[in-house]
């Protein structure tokens, strides 16, 4: 099938981040993927995606400001029409560093938290961190850029979901982005000491419905969905696969998501070797999911099928060992038990990511 | 969010109109939106008339032939506030000079925001 024009480039610029958070979506072994891309690859890399269609681009990673060649990387976006988002751990970045970016036309900033209060936050971050990422926060407010705090969810600190949306409200959060944690990487090896109960969510789900009633439209938009785990349906995974993203690897791998580069089997291109309208529109493995021919019953002749596009092919394969197999997140899945049972497991303590390997 | 005619509209100063082989793209901080049509249409009206009423009286005009184009474009509309792509401008801030991004001056065929797709967010 012909490969559509894609809207967003996820660039990950780098897997360094002085944050263990348990629920990383790192690759679980970054000797792998060692750091190749410079800044001049990128601004080639932000040109053929703006050729492509693309028009937005999210300077992520790991940490994004670990590279001492940000100014340079956000430039070379910027001078090819991209709208450049920082996503970011707020540190190593500071205030000063934050301004340049600003200057040198970053639009928006993603600022990820742990929790609501420093204690809690950087006892997951594994290290001391809150009060430099609230700092970067009301920076970015100063500047005029646009404001998302992101907290990912787990049974930790779903309790604190009245004090993040105080939290984000008080600090003038354009969004606040409470993102149930997903199950790759590192917390899908932590699954059982992160997973909520049904109780949490739907007590979660309870108190942002009423706060943005009371709201009315003012303060941050909050998006808070329930996690895939705890639904009938599966996610829309990326919006579907290679259809309206494109992410670049440090290595310069052109994937559909940050995960599919684990899945076995799948050629996969790389920029340093290939057009990014190569990779995205011919390398095999962009096309093993495009579209609905792949799927198998039931998704096949599901009504939904170009609504959720058959969930995650990373969630199949890590849960199931099957990439083709419907994403068990669906209720209608013959293998959905395994999500069933996955809700009731349980264990104390996480294992903190590890950074070993990492560039 | 209140659609009275005499509200007053801007582009929000966080979103960008960017043109791509022939279609508008709305671009959010955390998503991007690909405009059908009338949607860059409405967004180019806001920039030169900002009332709820005078985008409504525009569109009108263009689309004589649309029985259905007014609540076309309050549904277009309210979509785009909820959305944060819009927003109300104050009367008191719009002669201050503190007046919303300017538009692309292009516009194409029929109809609202057709893709978006959320940006980045890793867990």
């Amino acid at each position: 099938m012909k490969a559509p024009a894609p809207l967003n480039l996820i660039a990950e610029l780098t897997y360094r981040c002085p944050l263990q958070c348990p629920y990383c979506s790192n690759p679980l072994d970054l000797s792998a993927y060692p750091e190749s891309l410079s800044a001049e690859d990128w601004g080639r890399v932000f040109d053929e995606s703006a050729a492509l269609g693309v028009v937005h681009v999210g300077l992520t990673g790991g940490e994004p400001s670990t590279r001492r060649d940000l100014e340079e990387i956000l430039a070379r976006a910027v001078a090819a029409d991209l709208y450049p988002h920082l996503v970011t751990a707020g540190m190593p970045l500071d205030s000063t560093r934050l301004a340049e970016l600003a200057r040198l036309g970053l639009r928006s900033v993603q600022v990820s938290i742990q929790d609501s209060e420093p204690s809690t936050s950087d006892r997951v971050a594994g290290t001391r961190s809150f009060e430099e990422k609230i700092a970067i926060c009301e920076k970015t407010r100063e500047l005029g850029l646009a404001l998302t705090i992101n907290c990912v969810l787990h049974r930790h600190n779903l309790a604190s979901v009245p004090a993040l949306l105080e939290l984000a409200s008080r600090l003038g959060a354009d969004r606040l982005e409470l993102a149930n944690t997903q199950y790759h990487g590192w917390a899908l090896r932590n699954r059982a000491a992160l997973m909520p109960t049904r109780e949490q969510l739907l007590e979660a789900s309870r108190v942002v419905r009423e706060a943005e009633a009371a709201a009315a439209g003012s303060g941050p938009t909050v998006l808070f969905v329930l996690p895939d785990y705890f639904s009938d349906r599966p996610k829309p995974c990326m919006g579907g696969w290679g259809r309206l993203a494109l992410v670049v690897d440090p290595t310069g791998m052109v994937l559909p998501c940050h995960e599919a580069g684990g899945l076995p089997g799948l050629e996969f291109w790389n920029v340093r070797e290939k057009s990014v309208e190569q990779c995205w529109s011919e390398a095999p493995g962009m096309n093993a999911y495009r579209g609905t021919e792949w799927m198998r019953e039931p998704c096949r002749s599901c009504p939904e099928r170009e609504r959720d596009f058959g969930g995650c092919r990373c969630q199949a394969f890590r849960l199931l060992g099957d990439a083709d197999a419907t994403d068990p997140a669906c209720a209608l899945s013959p293998d959905h038990e395994f999500i069933v049972a996955a809700r009731d497991e349980r264990v104390a303590q996480w294992q903190p990511r590890r950074a070993r390997g990492a560039q | 969010m209140s659609l009275d005619p005499a509200r007053r509209l801007g582009l929000s100063r966080h979103a960008d109109l960017k043109s791509r082989d022939g279609d508008f793209v709305l671009v959010l901080p955390e998503r991007a939106l690909r405009l059908g049509g009338s949607g860059a249409e409405i967004l180019r009206v806001i920039s030169e008339e900002r009332t709820i009423g005078a985008i409504l009286q525009t569109m009108r005009e263009r689309y004589a032939d649309t029985p259905d184009i007014e609540s076309e474009v309050l549904g277009f509309l309210d979509e785009m506030l909820k959305l944060g792509g819009i927003v109300p401008i104050d009367p008191a801030e719009a002669t201050n000079g503190s007046s919303p991004a300017p538009v692309g001056s292009d516009s194409n065929g029929a109809a609202g925001a057709d893709r978006t797709t959320p940006m980045g967010a890793k867990s």
